[in-house]
């Protein structure tokens, strides 16, 4: 049976690359252009996953995300970022969406992150066989929400492969889901002791640098933030 | 081990020869006017303008990524994605910002395919000595004028 | 020896100036042409009115027989170039090209140029300088900052003031290259005394800054 994939994003350009990189697969493919109209279209069928661009008019893709897991739906979310922006990753991943892609990318890009999302449901404990497979089942421990087995397939990968930030930048989600940033930091260090360009951990260590100075006290006017997505996280908090 | 895996994702696109990523940098007559060839070819396309409005120049059935940023920068070209790309085409009003990015993509990225578009033929030789490919429109379009008026026969 | 320099602004005025006083033949490359009449009214230079990022403007400007050629236009793309001109097509063995953006230099040493310098870079290090140490010039940041020439004025406090060169520890990246002491300059030996007064000039390796200046005065900053 062919998997149901609803592409959500307000562009349409980027519907159409999407619908093309995604064409041979056979995916059945749906597109919703805005947020509404994106939960209308869940809440009426069901898909195997769902690409959501973050920054739409109307209902950002955050708001979806939450107002998804709130009804209790579980879909697989990839979440679409713009370059330039700081990725609310953990905010993201609290609410249980763990796969980014940034814009642009490249057909593969896409072709690989939809199929191992896709394919991270049959993975089964006992049949682990590489780093990729503990990895990708790490991220579906968190999305369950089992954070301590998690922790410990991660720990498993960054043995497995010495030279991965990969592991560590997770490592580093899970210890800020615990509210120990500093620890945090130390995981997206390491990550980029490895791989100075991984943007991800790059990313999460800019972010809560950011955190870490609103919660010293320090006001930030939020006017001053345009589109800077680390305000707006203090104010939810 | 990362540096290894690196060198083996290039020699592995060049192998392949594949043009499914393409970076435009330049979204003028020449540069959206590719773009959207490209796009119908349903290759994936990236176009890089310093100037948002320079867009408008882009089809309506136009189905790739813009990024409004100067491609001079080298985070703009990360932020393309540059490292991955099949295919980068410059096509600025500048000869040598073409080159210099041209340059970019082909020694530092390792892009297999690069091309730039030069409009003063007297630097052609510059980029032969780096092993650029160029097209040259000034050039291109006086053979053309030649071959209609005197024919093809002739040797340039 | 025959000099090229490609740009305009108040850097090439000084620099041409410069380099005339030493003796060198220059010649100036520039766009626009009021300037170029101006230059060459200022001048006892050749001054070339075209766009130096054209062969045969260079050409013009004397490239075939020249022994160095400055690019320093405001544009880092046109700098790139005519260095890359001047090497590949004309085999100029000496190439300075100034950048403007910090980022480029890297860039531009990966693609080939040699001697690459960001006036941005040299100019805030130099501020920085200044302003945390008073008595310290750093003179010549050389090797995009990994070699440091100081030159240090012997204060009465330093710990080595009357003290042989040799009794000295200083890093082993770091060498006293000369003494300034009153209008002599002093090659210093095993056995020279360093003296109230004299100004030495150090160079090390940018690393070994710190290092140097504990040695000498007896604290860091």
């Amino acid at each position: 049976m062919n998997k149901k994939i609803l592409i959500v994003d307000d562009e349409k350009n980027i519907r159409m690359t999407l619908r093309h990189c995604l064409k041979e697969q056979n995916y059945d493919i749906d597109i919703a252009i805005n947020g509404d109209e994106a939960l209308n279209k869940i809440q009426n069928q069901k898909f195997d996953l769902v690409l959501l661009d973050i920054k739409m008019p109307g209902l950002t893709g955050m708001q979806v995300l939450e107002k998804l897991r709130n009804r209790g739906n579980d879909v697989n979310i990839i979440m679409m970022t713009a370059y330039g922006t700081i990725e609310k990753a953990v905010e993201a991943m609290k609410l249980g969406a763990i796969d980014f892609i940034s814009k642009p990318f490249t057909p593969d890009e896409i072709r690989n992150i939809v199929k191992d999302v896709l394919s991270r449901q049959e993975l089964k404990e006992e049949k682990l066989e590489n780093f990729k497979d503990i990895i990708e089942f790490a991220k579906k421990c968190i999305l369950e929400k089992r954070y301590d087995r998690a922790e410990e397939f991660l720990k498993k990968a960054v043995s497995m492969d010495v030279d991965s930030p990969e592991p560590h930048n997770l490592l580093g989600v899970l210890s800020e889901f615990k509210k120990d940033v500093s620890n945090a930091q130390k995981h997206y260090r390491a990550a980029l002791a490895l791989d100075p360009t991984y943007e991800p951990a790059n990313k999460n260590l800019e972010r809560t640098a950011q955190f870490r100075y609103t919660q010293a006290g320090i006001k930030l006017d939020v006017k001053d933030n345009e589109g800077d997505e680390g305000s707006e996280k203090d104010k939810s908090k | 081990m990362l540096k290894i895996m690196r060198e083996m994702k290039v020699v592995r696109k060049i192998s392949q020869n594949r043009d499914d990523y393409i970076i435009i940098v330049g979204c003028g007559r020449l540069g959206s006017h590719l773009a959207n060839l490209l796009s119908k070819a349903r290759k994936s396309v990236v176009v890089i303008d310093k100037e948002e409005k320079a867009f408008n120049r882009l089809s309506e059935e136009f189905s790739g990524f813009t990024i409004e940023a100067d491609a001079i920068e080298i985070d703009t070209l990360l932020k393309a994605k540059i490292d991955k790309a099949d295919v980068v085409v410059t096509t600025t009003n500048d000869d040598n910002t073409n080159i210099m990015i041209a340059q970019i993509a082909k020694s530092i990225y390792g892009v297999p395919k690069v091309i730039a578009r030069l409009f003063e033929p007297a630097r052609q030789k510059i980029y032969e000595e780096l092993e650029i490919e160029t097209l040259c429109p000034t050039v291109l379009s006086a053979l053309e004028f030649k071959n209609i008026i005197v024919g093809k026969e002739m040797e340039d | 020896m025959n000099i090229i320099i490609v740009g305009g602004g108040k850097k090439v005025h000084f620099l041409t100036k410069s380099f005339i006083s030493k003796g060198y033949r220059v010649t100036i490359v520039n766009n626009d042409k009021d300037y170029c009449k101006k230059l060459a009214r200022m001048h006892d230079a050749n001054i070339v009115y075209g766009d130096g990022t054209k062969p045969y403007i260079l050409e013009d400007a004397g490239i075939a027989y020249s022994h160095m050629v400055i690019a320093l236009t405001p544009k880092d793309p046109d700098n790139l170039v005519i260095c890359q001109i001047a090497e590949k097509i004309y085999k100029i063995k000496r190439t300075f090209a100034v950048v403007n953006d910090p980022k480029n230099i890297d860039i531009f040493k990966k693609l080939g140029i040699d001697t690459v310098i960001s006036t941005s870079d040299i100019i805030s290090s130099l501020i920085e300088q200044k302003v945390s140490i008073d008595d310290i010039t750093n003179l010549i940041p050389i090797e995009e900052g990994k070699i440091a020439i100081m030159e240090m004025e012997m204060n009465i406090d330093y710990p080595i003031i009357d003290k042989k060169l040799s009794e000295i520890t200083l890093p082993k990246d770091a060498i006293v290259g000369c003494i300034i002491r009153g209008n002599n300059t002093v090659i210093p030996r095993g056995d020279t005394i360093i003296q109230r007064g004299d100004r030495l000039i150090v160079l090390s390796l940018a690393a070994a800054q710190p290092d140097v200046l504990k040695s000498i005065r007896g604290r860091v900053d």
